[in-house]
């Protein structure tokens, strides 16, 4: 195929692939420098790793004695997001429990301690405070219900967490607020390389079938785990090597200790259980995966395997019902022969140039905790070659929302709202939540999901200024659909009004509840235990209401 | 007899849809028959609409105030439905509305799916404003509860009565009555055109309402126990009720649900929880688990979804609806028979099979009890 897109005026400077963190954030980044930036993403915003991770921007302690640059870069940048966006970060300390009696416990707990003295040494670099040995009776009280028995005592340590969406959409927002086109569900199909130079993609609009031509004097892949495949469509595949690995979380229905808690897995692997909103997350599996990336399965052993470990600390996850599953695939660096828990969470920016392809770049490998500083290492290699010598401003600026504290009392009472439900749309959408409520009536104001709990007006607003497209995009920007009712209550009320504002017809209002129902519903398969297969039921009775066929 | 005594040719445990057909069926042929119910299950979280295209689930029993065969319903979201085999009266059946007339749909301030605006450009309808001192709530409930006490519903009406002038039928969100049946036909009295609700999703007071009216359509004689009984299979009469009660019976119809209504429990494998019996899988090849298995039922074998059904797995029964053994050829035993959610593999849908079900179930139970002498 040839084009003419290197003979004309490039519709761009910068062109990126990727709707993750790392696209999103780099289309800020280069937004804000003053480079025009087209963002196509071949599903959602957020769709992958980004928005299915812990959300931990912590520094990684994991990676503290193998890749000590990857904690500090973290850490580093974790202290600037909590800048730029103090809305929707939240303080998770953890306890990492000991067990064992007499010298062999005391050794392992000496080493804990040596270790977390170690961290502590980054902990200013993200407002973090520094570790604290605890005797059994204290950790008791920190964390009633912890198995007790053998208990020698614990050490705690001090992480944030943020939500991946609302990171990943408030990056987007910000950089089509300084010019970037975003296009959401529209695949690449090529990257067009003429003359040894990277000219722009032809892409298509996975909803409606559009075809697109956009021409750019750079092309950048942030595609994560799908990033060989994209840039194989540049004949460039060989030179972006990613091994990506599986990660699986658990959400259960509610947040059954306050404190996050770390536990061994049956390989011995850490894994953890830590608050989440209203809700509890309890991960993390990291296995090699081949499958589709658009759509990785769960398996029912995954699922036992995090339960089970979790149940060695903390018996009473078993009391709790499982309402979600979430997955994604890590874009890890790729090496042979290294368990997956060893690989690299580094990550590298391949200039393509040495390739044949002058002006593609691939951004490989990256943690959602470094994403700032990894965007911006990108843009001051791109932006230059494009002359554009603007310094990076990501690390002041804040992001939509974070601009300023809001008061949440004052809004919940001049609004007529519970303070929680202020406080959730808060946290998704910092001093912006004054705007939607503002924008909205009374009808606007009613709960639409009652767990997380959603407004009406919040629906209306990813569907307006969020680039959502299809229910399910609603609910990664808004938690619709989330809860313990997996759905049952909310799918038709959300798709009715997002389809006000999107045209949806009364058939496709049906088609979009149905497709949220069965999406969350498969993602839960593989967990459904004695306490959720009862509701699981019931959803599959609402799916089978919504599933008639609607008349023409 | 002591109070803890009960006597009954035919026990159906269960009194959802396919244990009132079962019973009803039983009764007709002539046995005594009890039912023992331990809360609502899939039947009273239904949407009121009875699924079913082309045939009439009841046959003879088609009578009545109770269904309506082949209506036309529209729902909440404005999409319409057709081919249902018949639905609660209060439903309206917009295909039966006066041609040549403008229905309204009143924009009540509810559950955020009713959309007024989506069904009235459905209908070719006219959106109804509603008065300030309407109810309102968050759920359909919360308003259908306000509409049941002595003369509300008339109340209401007669202050929509000015907004529907010229209209040739009303249109409402599901909230015509909780407990009580005739809501719409107390409006529609007022008003003087046909009144009725918009279909909605499980757990809305359609469903909640068609439970109430089936419980309604059991025959007088009919004992109904709130309880819990267990099956011993090979030991009848062996019931053991919750309550220590005990029953003397001759034949036992399991009706007790599927997931939802509690007759299939999964906890590490999946069982059937009043007898014990063996449960199959949907593909009718494999018996999945007796009571006690071990692990190993991994739900993403028995949850299907590709129809969005929960039942791919249950009991298998024989024609007759008595329940089979592991080998899927002799019966568990010669009086223990099942109907419902609780089966498994069926390929109908909803109420309409339940109601089939159970009156096939629920007769042969009768008649064995001749044979058997």
């Amino acid at each position: 195929m040839t084009t003419d897109l290197a003979h004309r005026r490039p519709d761009c400077d910068v062109l990126i692939i990727g709707g993750g963190v790392n696209g999103t954030g780099l289309a800020r980044d280069l937004s804000l420098r003053g480079l025009r930036v087209i963002l196509l993403e071949r599903n959602d915003l957020a769709f992958g790793a980004s928005g299915n991770s812990s959300g931990m921007i912590h520094g990684g302690p994991r990676y503290l004695t193998t890749h000590p640059s990857v904690t500090r870069s973290s850490c580093v940048d974790s202290g600037y997001i909590q800048t730029i966006a103090p809305h929707m970060i939240f303080r998770t300390p953890f306890v990492m429990p000991v067990y064992g009696h007499g010298p062999v416990a005391r050794v392992r707990f000496d080493a804990f301690d040596a270790f977390f003295s170690l961290y502590d040494e980054y902990q200013p670099l993200k407002r973090g405070k520094p570790h604290t040995r605890l005797t059994p009776s204290e950790t008791l009280t920190l964390v009633p219900g912890l198995r007790s028995d053998d208990l020698y005592g614990s050490v705690t340590f001090d992480e944030w967490g943020i939500y991946g969406n609302r990171l990943c959409v408030a990056n987007a927002i910000d950089a089509v607020e300084h010019g970037c086109r975003l296009y959401v569900h529209t695949s690449v199909e090529r990257i067009v390389v003429e003359e040894g130079r990277a000219t722009g993609v032809t892409a298509r609009d996975r909803i409606d079938g559009r075809a697109y031509e956009f021409s750019a004097r750079a092309v950048v892949n942030c595609t994560g785990a799908w990033s060989p495949i994209t840039a194989a469509t540049a004949g460039v595949s060989e030179h972006v090597r990613v091994r990506p690995g599986k990660g699986v979380h658990l959400i259960l229905d509610r947040p059954i200790t306050d404190i996050g808690v770390m536990a061994d897995a049956v390989d011995g692997r850490q894994i953890f259980i830590e608050p989440w909103g209203n809700t509890a997350l309890i991960g993390t599996t990291d296995d090699d995966t081949y499958a589709d990336l658009d759509d990785l399965p769960v398996t029912t052993d995954e699922v036992r395997y995090l339960v089970e470990g979790i149940e060695q600390v903390l018996p009473r996850v078993r009391d709790a019902r499982i309402i979600g599953v979430t997955v994604g695939a890590r874009p890890s660096l790729y090496a042979w022969g290294k368990m997956e828990d060893a690989l690299s969470r580094e990550h590298e920016v391949v200039d393509h140039a040495a390739h044949g392809a002058q002006g593609l770049f691939s951004l490989i490998g990256g943690k959602l905790a470094s994403y700032r500083m990894f965007a911006q290492e990108a843009a001051d290699l791109i932006a230059p070659k494009l002359g554009n010598h603007a310094p990076c401003t990501t690390h002041s600026a804040p992001l939509p929302g974070g601009d300023r504290p809001v008061d949440i009392d004052l809004l919940a009472a001049r609004f007529e709202l519970s303070r929680f439900a202020v406080e959730r749309l808060v946290t998704r959408h910092g001093s912006r939540a004054e705007t939607i409520l503002a924008d909205s009536g009374r009808r606007g104001r009613m709960v639409v999901c009652s767990h997380e709990p959603v407004l009406a007006c919040e629906v209306r607003w990813a569907a307006k200024h969020e680039y959502a497209r299809t229910l399910l995009d609603v609910a990664r920007r808004t938690n619709l659909a989330m809860g313990a009712c997996g759905g049952n209550d909310c799918a038709l009320a959300g798709a009715v009004i997002a389809g006000e504002e999107l045209g949806w017809s009364p058939g496709e209002v049906r088609a979009q509840a149905a497709e949220l129902l069965r999406s969350r519903q498969r993602s839960r398969l593989p967990a459904i235990g004695d306490k959720q297969a009862r509701a699981e039921a019931m959803t599959m009775a609402a799916l089978r209401t919504l599933g008639r066929a609607a008349l023409p | 007899m002591s109070a803890h005594e009960v006597t009954a040719d035919v026990l159906v445990i269960g009194g959802g849809a396919a244990g009132v057909a079962a019973a009803r069926a039983a009764h007709e042929a002539g046995a005594t028959v009890a039912v023992v119910a331990d809360g609502g299950g899939a039947t009273s979280l239904g949407s009121g609409v009875v699924w079913g295209a082309a045939r009439d689930p009841f046959g003879a029993w088609a009578a009545g105030d109770l269904w309506r065969v082949g209506g036309r319903y529209v729902t909440v979201a404005g999409w319409l439905l057709e081919g249902a085999a018949g639905a609660l009266r209060s439903l309206l059946d917009v295909g039966a509305l006066p041609l040549g007339g403008t229905p309204g749909v009143l924009d009540l301030a509810t559950h955020p799916s009713w959309s007024a605006r989506l069904v009235a450009q459905t209908l070719g309808a006219r959106v109804v404003t509603a008065p300030d001192d309407a109810p309102t709530g968050q759920s359909f409930r919360e308003v259908a509860v306000t509409l049941d006490p002595e003369g509300a519903a008339e109340a209401f009406a007669r202050s929509l009565a000015p907004r529907c002038e010229g209209l040739s039928g009303l249109l409402l969100p599901p909230v015509l009555g909780l407990s009580r049946l005739d809501v719409a036909a107390r409006m529609g009295a007022v008003l003087g055109i046909p009144v009725g609700e918009a279909a909605g999703s499980p757990g809305d007071p359609p469903g909640l309402r068609a439970m109430r009216a089936l419980r309604r359509w059991l025959p007088e004689g009919v004992a109904v126990l709130n309880d819990r009984a267990t099956v011993r299979p090979g030991r009848l009469p062996g019931l053991v009720f919750r309550s220590g009660r005990l029953v003397k019976t001759r034949s036992v119809v399991l009706a007790t649900g599927g997931l939802v209504g509690g007759g299939l429990v999964f906890e590490e494998t999946l069982r059937e929880a009043a007898a014990g019996a063996p449960v199959w899988t949907r593909d009718r090849r494999r018996v999945l688990a007796r009571a006690g298995a071990a692990r190993g039922a991994d739900p993403v074998e028995w949850f299907d979804e590709h129809t969005g059904r929960a039942r791919g797995a249950g009991l298998r029964v024989d024609a007759s609806g008595r329940v089979l053994d592991g080998d899927g050829e002799t019966p568990l035993g010669e009086w223990l028979y099942a109907a419902g959610e609780v089966c498994n593999g069926r390929g109908g849908d909803g109420l309409a099979d339940a109601l089939a079900d159970g009156a096939r179930a629920g007769r042969s139970a009768a008649q064995s009890i001749g044979r058997r002498g």
